[in-house]
């Protein structure tokens, strides 16, 4: 049973602890993106954005809009300005991300009927904040309404005044209706609109995506690079020191596996070599990326069945080998290292802006949308978010499943046979 | 007159040279290398300081074209990540987003809502037979949304009684979610506000005062710096100071930062010079480089895909010397810790993401946690990309984004005497 123990040999000098760049690539680096992303979004979705007010008169209805605004829970009225100069240089700056300007007279031109408009002022440049703000700006400024609805419309204040010289009439209040219609919104598969189970957990794929590009070019170009393919490949020999080292003993059990898979190659110990760097990495990032995936959907408060964990432990397996070989096969083409790991920068590093999530695919120019298509990030955000929606998304999650496995067998097919190619003596 | 192309090359140089070169790129390196090498000789070659020091820069900037990494970093990259990140977003915002409707009522009233919705122009409205089927179109991405309107829909509405409509969008597209459920706010709204008017029209209150009834003080809303709320007005800035920053710092890093040594065939250039004119000297050549670039971006880049430009240029100059000395300063201090061309691009390639969020262009600052901020304190982006964007796209002065231009310059020297203590122990060592 000694047949194979060479690869082990071969993986332990390739993943050796005397390299902390490999590690750092592999785990360091990925942890701490994943730690990064989850304290960015602890806050689950954006509260206390700053806010600006502009006021003009200090008369009871100004109070009790400005104490409306101050008990928004997404707003912190963090500046007061007398003049709209002193709130623009504000909001120019990034200070408040909103101003709401209460304007004189209020109170008296709404009870009056004339209809005050409160204006708002939004920066266009921050669309999240804007949204948050907007709406609760129209919370305040409709709770602040009724009050006064109620006030004249108890009073009767707009009804028909008598003309000169008749008696005053008694009119009945006036009875407003409310709304008759309301919305009841659901997002679907993000019930809280928490923004862990959305940007947060794209984040992380993306960076998965990203590190099995960069990780890829790396393992594999580094024997090119440092032209070490010679004492791989003497390595992977059988009668090797360190094959007989490990056999010895027995090897390590995480590893019985491997011999059996790594058997035999295309150029020699092209395959074998190729399948040795590659394999420990890809399971390295599968399981990081199972761990910190599931871990964050957990938090968010996902109570998924075993089936939907099962797919998107598959929809991330095979993400992460189609994204290593697209860097391998790079690789193979260019023969170097930088070249495999600026195209892997290039494809791996805006992925997300391509992939649909920030900024919808529909809308993409066709031939971007194309371009989406051919990124396995987009396909696993695609599963992931069909997953969440449960058993009626299954037709298409097995579309998708289907795209994802195609490039996976496309790329790592390419990279494994580039490769095997290039890891000649 | 001193030849400025090195004949000394190592053996990564000459490993290059051996591979094919097309013609064309060797006449374009060749013509540059020689405009160098004719300000050199005629200008900048005395033997003042001054004239030491510039020789130092051209001779710098010409390894840009000597060396193809530095050419792919530093010259072609920032030109094409440029071009190449805005476009998913070139349409700028998404319009006919689909929505399905599934009308339980078919009353008159049902089918004005639907008018309502198509009329609001974000939508593409396709009536569906059942839910069911609305379900599988959302679960499939056939749609991003739909609306349910329940059975009896116009009849409870003229009893008088409160209707909820179910609007069930995808939450995986928050963008999406947004635009589909204010164009639904607004479609129900206007139909909710002409029942209230009816009603009260109908106890002999008059048109207008039943319409300043309905809703006494209203909110204006005015969108400023980026008014028909295009994405990319709002990302792509941000994402170009993550570009320069990035580029620059790799870019030093594999041009072996202020060292003596490097392994690219230039060592006859400037290794011979003091620590402090190589680390100047060459550090000058980035930041002018970079003043290129950004030129490129605000008067090429801008205009091409129609972005709001509101700086003034003394605002953005006095930005991007701080800017980008912060970041040659940060290059040549990491310059130090890597041995290889391409590890620096490695390791910096994974902190794109994290240097881009975390300056709060996307998510607001404020529900950003504080340390993250003290964490990040000293990249450069995490205050220029605020500085930037005010100075940039919503026409802010210096002195509006003056505590971001102190923090730059605050960044520049904790780099530049950490740097030059570390390099000048290194080589005493």
């Amino acid at each position: 049973m000694g047949v194979g123990w060479e690869v082990i040999g071969a993986i332990r000098v390739a993943y050796s602890v005397k390299r902390p760049l490999t590690w750092c690539l592999l785990v360091v680096l990925p942890c701490l993106l994943v730690a990064f992303v989850a304290v960015l979004f602890s806050e689950r979705y954006p509260l206390k954005i700053s806010l600006g007010v502009i006021v003009e008169d200090n008369s009871q209805g100004t109070r009790d809009l400005l104490f409306k605004l101050k008990n928004e829970p997404a707003l912190n009225v963090v500046k007061i300005c007398i003049s709209q100069e002193e709130c623009e240089s504000a909001l120019r700056g990034e200070e408040v991300l909103g101003v709401v300007q209460i304007p004189a007279d209020l109170e008296r031109k709404a009870m009056r009927g004339e209809n005050p408009v409160v204006p708002l002022y939004l920066s266009g440049q921050s669309l999240i904040a804007y949204n948050m703000i907007e709406m609760a700006v129209n919370t305040a400024v409709g709770e602040y309404s009724a009050g006064v609805r109620s006030v004249v419309s108890s009073a009767g204040a707009l009804s028909v005044v008598p003309p000169a010289g008749m008696p005053p009439l008694k009119i009945p209040p006036v009875v407003v209706p409310p709304n008759p219609i309301g919305l009841q919104m659901h997002a679907i598969g993000n019930p809280s609109m928490d923004y862990r189970a959305y940007l947060g957990v794209g984040l992380i794929a993306a960076t998965f995506h990203l590190a099995s590009m960069v990780f890829a070019a790396f393992i594999l170009g580094t024997l090119l690079r440092d032209n070490l393919v010679g004492k791989y490949l003497d390595l992977l020999s059988p009668n090797s020191s360190s094959s007989s080292f490990l056999s010895a003993r027995g090897g390590r059990a995480a590893w019985a596996v491997a011999p059996f898979l790594l058997k035999g190659g295309r150029s020699g110990g092209g395959v074998k070599l190729f399948f040795a760097l590659s394999v420990p990495a890809i399971l390295i990032l599968f399981f990081q990326h199972a761990l910190f995936g599931f871990a964050f959907h957990y938090w968010t408060g996902f109570s998924f069945d075993l089936w939907q964990w099962g797919i998107l432990a598959l929809a991330a397996f095979l993400m992460i080998v189609a994204a290593f070989g697209f860097c391998g096969t790079a690789l193979a083409i260019t023969k170097d290292m930088r070249i495999a790991t600026s195209a892997g920068g290039v494809i791996g590093g805006p992925a997300f802006a391509f992939a649909g999530m920030a900024f919808p695919i529909f809308a993409m120019p066709l031939a971007v949308q194309y371009f989406a298509f051919l990124l396995p990030l987009t396909h696993f955000l695609q599963i992931q978010n069909a997953v969440r929606m449960g058993a009626i998304a299954l037709p298409f999650i097995e579309r998708e499943m289907l795209i994802l496995a195609v490039f996976a067998a496309v790329w790592f097919g390419g990279a494994a046979w580039g490769m095997s190619a290039r890891y000649k003596r | 007159m001193k030849n400025i192309i090195p004949h000394d090359r190592s053996s990564d140089n000459a490993q290059r040279s051996a591979r094919p070169t097309s013609r064309r790129w060797r006449i374009i390196r060749e013509f540059i290398l020689s405009l160098f090498a004719v300000v050199s000789k005629n200008f900048l070659l005395t033997k003042s300081a001054y004239g030491k020091f510039f020789r130092d820069f051209f001779r710098e900037w010409s390894l840009f074209f000597h060396d193809r990494n530095a050419v792919l970093l530093l010259v072609v990259a920032v030109i094409f990540y440029a071009l190449y990140y805005p476009l998913p977003y070139i349409n700028g915002v998404a319009k006919h987003i689909p929505v399905a409707v599934v009308d339980s009522d078919n009353s008159v009233m049902s089918r004005q809502l639907i008018q309502f919705l198509k009329a609001s122009g974000d939508l593409d409205i396709t009536q569906v037979a059942d839910k069911n089927e609305a379900q599988k179109k959302l679960a499939g991405e056939e749609v991003y949304g739909f609306v349910e309107i329940p059975f009896e829909f116009e009849h409870d509405i003229r009893r008088g009684q409160h209707i909820s409509l179910g609007v069930f969008c995808n939450g995986g597209y928050f963008m999406v979610y947004s635009d589909i459920s204010r164009a639904v706010l607004y479609a129900a709204g206007t139909l909710g506000a002409g029942v209230q008017i009816a009603f009260m029209q109908a106890r002999g209150v008059s048109p207008n005062a039943a319409l300043s009834l309905r809703e006494p003080v209203l909110v204006g809303t005015q969108t400023l710096f980026n008014g028909a709320m295009r994405y990319d007005n709002y990302v792509v800035p941000a994402v170009l100071v993550v570009i320069m920053q990035q580029t620059m710092v790799i870019g030093i890093c594999i041009l072996g930062g202020a060292r003596r040594k490097r392994s690219f065939g230039a060592t006859s250039i400037t290794s011979d010079a003091g620590l402090l004119r190589r680390w100047f000297g060459r550090g000058t050549v980035y930041i002018l480089h970079y003043f290129l670039i950004l030129l490129f971006y605000l008067f090429v880049i801008y205009p091409f895909f129609g972005w709001n430009g509101r700086g003034k240029f003394v605002d953005i100059a006095i930005f991007a010397v701080v800017f980008f000395t912060a970041c040659n300063q940060m290059g040549f201090f990491f310059a130090q810790f890597f041995k290889k061309k391409e590890s620096a691009m490695q390791v910096f390639l994974y902190m794109s993401i994290p240097f881009l969020f975390v300056s709060g262009f996307s998510y607001p600052t404020s529900s950003i946690p504080q340390f993250l901020h003290y964490l990040f304190f000293l990249i450069p982006a995490e205050h220029a990309i605020p500085a930037f964007v005010s100075i940039q796209q919503a026409g802010a002065n210096i002195w509006e984004v003056g505590d971001e231009i102190v923090y730059l310059a605050t960044i520049a020297v904790i780099y530049c005497v950490a740097g030059l203590g570390l390099q000048w122990w290194r080589e005493r060592v």
